[in-house]
């Protein structure tokens, strides 16, 4: 890009200052300075959607922790990713989070190293019951995954709803095959009626694949495939 | 892993690494990022953010449908017929009985390149046939795509080429898509499409007797007759001018002929090209006012939201402060007798509304093959050196100082051609790369009998395909993922390949078998071996911009240096930016481009009668790649689509008495084919649509016509008649299959009568 230095701002983060081009997010900066926070709903490609409160962080001379995917940069902003309070609000939020899944399942592993490394033991270890049975019966032909179509299995229960394959299908693709179906505890996502993603207008691209943070939508291996031909 | 971080190692996959490189699929050109495991396997395939072609975005066989590489029918071994019976051999042995055979053939000798190998390795390829060879025998399957677009767009603009780039599309205020389903062939573009119509407003107007995915976002959807399309663009050309929609300062500055161009149209008024085509006249005179008119749309808005793509910056506002058509056409204008007619009133159309050479307008023949483009500009055609140079004294003069020793002059077979010679026993011996002409070519019993009268067919390819499988002599090449070089897309954008894997097996690239070959070849010809001594594809490359102008300034440092942006010719010197646009001050013809008058003919070779009265057109599905000998080995595009499926109207279902997801065949004069009725409005009553691809062997080239356009020897895949009934009815009118009637013909009985 030919932003002169004009066009660029300048902040701190955990200490090491930055150059980011004007317009862009506090966590643009923060992966800019090689600082890690999860930022489970942002994709690396995609304007924020700010769901999932999990890329939290403390600004000198603001109160509370924003959501850095939300906030734009501005000239001479200290930022810090770690710190007592910051860490135990980012903690529950993933814990709250983790507890949107089946503990066994293949989105509550992935979840696991972020909640190791803000020391988080999840509410299940510590004995909590979880939610997830019901979000277990959700989707078409409620068997909780969809594996309609040979490229991919749509698994609820390892889901969060964080929203990014819906702005893959729509806002990469412009298929619009999927969305968030229902509310409350019986939100999922889905397709047009809840059918089954086979007979919808889903083509298989499998964008919603490559931006799943969970692994709730997830490939099939061409052995699996094999073992089924 | 972390899975938030997009284009990171897919290691829950048993990645350990990853490769970007071009999609090997279609013409699109999308960027690829492949993850492979520990054992050269390709286990998962991201997008590439940064190639402007693909934006981020892929198609289900981009992302799923590259595991053919590592398929377990792959070629491993070169392989020899011996008493009948394909043997393996050493590639010595493969190789020198190769090059004993051609010399031994020398002087009718013919090669089919393949449009889904490198620049280089199409380089190569036409140097060894016309160096060595000494001849002109030279072409791809352009010959069965898009040959009517390239002979009409060489006599009215001087260059086959796409005038555009895809940014084009993005700021265009109205599109027009003719011929083409291109959310099932060319799925990115479609994407692209609908983003444009979704984000800003584009208006849409697709012409195709089918009902494409594309129709949900048109505003004018016409529906020709088939075989009617020169009369509807002559229509629609016609209610341009007679509305005075014409733009005169384009007409008068930049084109010639227009009188009698428009004299000619007299008889196109839009009532009887109703009559003629089907479409209504106010859709006609509607869907003119908006190709020549396009809605001055707004900018299209950073995509990107907070931080936008790097490669999807927009050009100055200054550049649209006007509205742009874009023309895009595909199969359904050219695979007809009037092939090269219908793209001449396609371009006639895009003349007489100036809607060429500016920002937001152009005309695009969508290209099939992902290197289709290439293929033709490395010289793998039969009249023209590289880069589209002529076979005049002066282009012979600089190739034969470059390499040598003299070029042939004379034109050279085109690929329909190769294939009436041989079945007159007047061609021997035939080098067929990555194609497979025994199912893509029409009338498949009659390419059978053509290769069956070859006396020697040498196939080099990733699978034992149906042409390898009659072939003397079989030569592993490996596929994309595991070489160097370049592919050049729809867009005329040089793209870098990148080596993935290791070769499977003992296979070789296609460039180091070819340049291998030649070496054994010059030896027994005693001619320098040099002019084949390539060690990198680098080196090819270097010397086909050394000799071709449109690509002169690009160098495989450059496009390195450029990461996935790539550089689109004319790029004619090293600090050249590339071109985005064609034709924005003259025309490689000349400062003005020429009307073409074309007259509507009648509409096919071979028209619906009482024995068979549907009409049978083919083209493609969204799982299903060509032929599908590649789609057919990846298994998710397998297990997606394993079937044929026959798209038959409700109404035809009726009359016929079939029922959805019954079995039941189509018979036409040459053949016939079994498939599972699909019951849909898609299709018009009268009409039946199958893909051409090869399912549980079954093909619809069976059935097609093997009937040409004059101009560029194109099939009509399009148009011929055929008849549909139950699996297991009664024969109505005679006994026995397709085959039957085939010796029946061959015996000197007429065809179809009992």
């Amino acid at each position: 890009m030919s932003d002169g230095a004009a066009s660029r701002v300048q902040v701190t983060i955990d200490g090491r200052s930055v150059s980011v081009p004007e317009g862009a997010s506090l966590l643009d900066a923060v992966l800019a300075a090689g600082a890690h926070i999860p930022h489970l709903c942002k994709d690396d490609d995609q304007a924020a959607i700010g769901a999932c409160r999990t890329c939290l962080v403390q600004v000198e001379g603001q109160r509370g922790f924003p959501a850095s995917c939300y906030l734009p940069a501005r000239d001479g902003m200290a930022v810090a990713t770690r710190g007592e309070d910051l860490d135990r609000v980012r903690g529950t939020v993933l814990d709250l989070t983790a507890a949107m899944l089946d503990p066994g399942g293949r989105g509550a592993a992935h979840l696991a190293g972020e909640l190791a490394r803000y020391d988080v033991a999840s509410r299940f270890e510590r004995g909590a019951a979880h939610p997830s049975t019901l979000r277990q019966a959700q989707g078409s032909g409620r068997t909780g995954v969809d594996d309609s179509t040979p490229a991919f299995t749509l698994s609820h229960a390892d889901c969060i709803l964080c929203q990014r394959c819906v702005e893959g299908c729509q806002d990469v693709q412009h298929i619009g095959a999927i969305a968030v179906l229902g509310g409350g505890e019986r939100a999922h996502i889905g397709a047009f009626l809840d059918q089954p993603l086979v007979e919808s207008i889903c083509t298989s691209c499998g964008t919603c694949v490559s931006v799943c943070p969970t692994g709730a939508l997830y490939p099939r291996s061409n052995q699996q495939l094999a073992a089924s031909d | 892993m972390v899975l938030t971080e997009r284009g990171s190692i897919r290691t829950d996959l048993g990645a350990m690494r990853t490769v970007d490189t071009t999609c090997a699929y279609c013409g699109v050109g999308c960027g690829v990022r492949l993850h492979i495991d520990g054992r050269d396997q390709i286990v998962w395939v991201d997008d590439q953010p940064q190639n402007p072609s693909s934006q981020g975005m892929l198609c289900v066989k981009g992302r799923f449908g590259l595991t053919f590489v590592n398929h377990e029918d792959r070629l491993t071994k070169p392989l020899i017929r011996r008493n009948g019976v394909l043997e393996e051999a050493t590639w010595d042995e493969a190789l020198d009985y190769v090059a004993d055979k051609f010399v031994e053939h020398r002087d009718s000798f013919a090669v089919l390149a393949s449009a889904k190998a490198t620049n280089e390795d199409g380089y190569v390829l036409q140097k060894l046939t016309r160096l060595l060879m000494g001849t002109n025998n030279i072409d791809h399957c352009t010959r069965l795509c898009h040959s009517p677009s390239v002979e009409a767009m060489l006599m009215q603009l001087g260059s086959g080429a796409t005038s555009n780039s895809y940014e084009d599309y993005d700021n265009a205020g109205c599109l027009m898509v003719v011929g083409s389903d291109t959310s099932s062939n060319h799925p990115v573009i479609a994407s692209r499409l609908r983003r444009t119509i979704d984000e800003r407003g584009t208006k849409l107007i697709v012409v195709n007797p089918k009902r494409i995915d594309l129709c949900d976002y048109a505003t004018y959807f016409l529906r020709p007759n088939p075989g009617t399309d020169v009369a509807l663009f002559n229509g629609l050309a016609k209610a341009i001018i007679d509305e005075g929609l014409a733009d005169s300062e384009f007409v008068n500055g930049r084109t010639q002929g227009f009188e009698t161009w428009a004299e000619s149209l007299k008889d196109y008024t839009t009532e009887r090209v109703e009559h003629l085509t089907g479409v209504p006249a106010e859709d006609i005179r509607g869907a003119a006012r908006l190709y020549a008119r396009p809605p001055l749309g707004p900018l299209a808005p950073n995509p990107g939201g907070i931080r936008p793509l790097v490669s999807d910056q927009r050009p100055a506002t200054s550049d649209f402060s006007y509205g742009g058509s874009c023309l895009i056409w595909g199969m359904g204008v050219t695979q007809h007798t009037c092939g090269t007619d219908n793209a001449h009133a396609l371009l006639n159309l895009a003349l007489v509304a100036g809607q060429l050479g500016r920002p937001g307008n152009g005309v695009s023949p969508l290209r099939g093959q992902n290197n289709v483009q290439g293929c033709g500009d490395a010289g793998c055609i039969p009249d023209n050196l590289p880069g589209y140079q002529g076979l005049g004294e002066a282009n012979r003069t600089k190739f034969e100082q470059a390499w040598g020793s003299l070029l042939p002059c004379e034109r050279g077979l085109r690929a329909t051609e190769m294939f009436e010679l041989a079945a007159e026993g007047g061609l021997e011996c035939l080098y067929v790369t990555g194609e497979n002409p025994l199912l893509s070519e029409p009338y498949i019993a009659h390419a059978e009998e053509a290769v069956e009268k070859l006396k020697f067919l040498v196939v080099q390819d990733i699978f034992l395909n149906e042409t390898a499988q009659r072939a003397d002599v079989v030569l592993p090449a490996t596929s994309f993922a595991e070489k160097d070089g370049t592919f050049t897309n729809s867009e005329r954008r040089v793209q870098r390949v990148r080596k993935a894997i290791e070769p499977v097996g003992e296979s070789r690239p296609d460039w180091d078998i070819t340049a291998d070959l030649a070496r054994r070849i010059a030896r027994r010809l005693e001619m320098p071996v040099e002019q084949f001594g390539y060690e990198h594809p680098s080196q090819v490359f270097a010397e086909m911009a050394s000799l071709t102008p449109i690509l002169g300034g690009i160098s495989y440092e450059r496009l390195e240096a450029l990461g996935e942006e790539g550089i689109q010719w004319p790029c004619p010197a090293p600090d050249h930016p590339g071109t985005k646009r064609l034709y924005t001050e003259t025309f490689n013809v000349g400062p003005r481009a020429p009307f073409v008058p074309v007259e509507q003919g009648p509409p096919a070779a071979e028209l619906p009668s009482r024995r068979f009265p549907l009409l049978l057109n083919t083209g493609r599905i969204l799982y299903h790649w060509h032929g599908g000998t590649i789609t057919t080995r990846a298994r998710t595009l397998l297990a997606r689509s394993p079937q044929l499926q026959i798209a038959v109207n409700p109404a035809d279902a009726a009359r016929f008495n079939i029922a959805d997801g019954e079995d039941v065949v189509l018979y036409s004069k040459r053949g016939d084919l079994e498939g599972k009725a699909s019951l849909t409005e898609a299709v018009r009553a009268g009409e039946v649509f199958v893909p051409f691809v090869k399912l549980q062997e079954r093909n619809a080239n069976f059935l097609t016509n093997a009937v040409y356009d004059p101009k560029s020897r194109i099939p009509e895949y399009k148009v011929c008649a055929v008849r549909i009934q139950k699996v297991g009815a009664p024969q109505t009118l005679r006994p026995g299959s397709g085959q039957a009637w085939r010796r029946g013909r061959r015996e000197g009985g007429s065809a179809g009568h009992a």
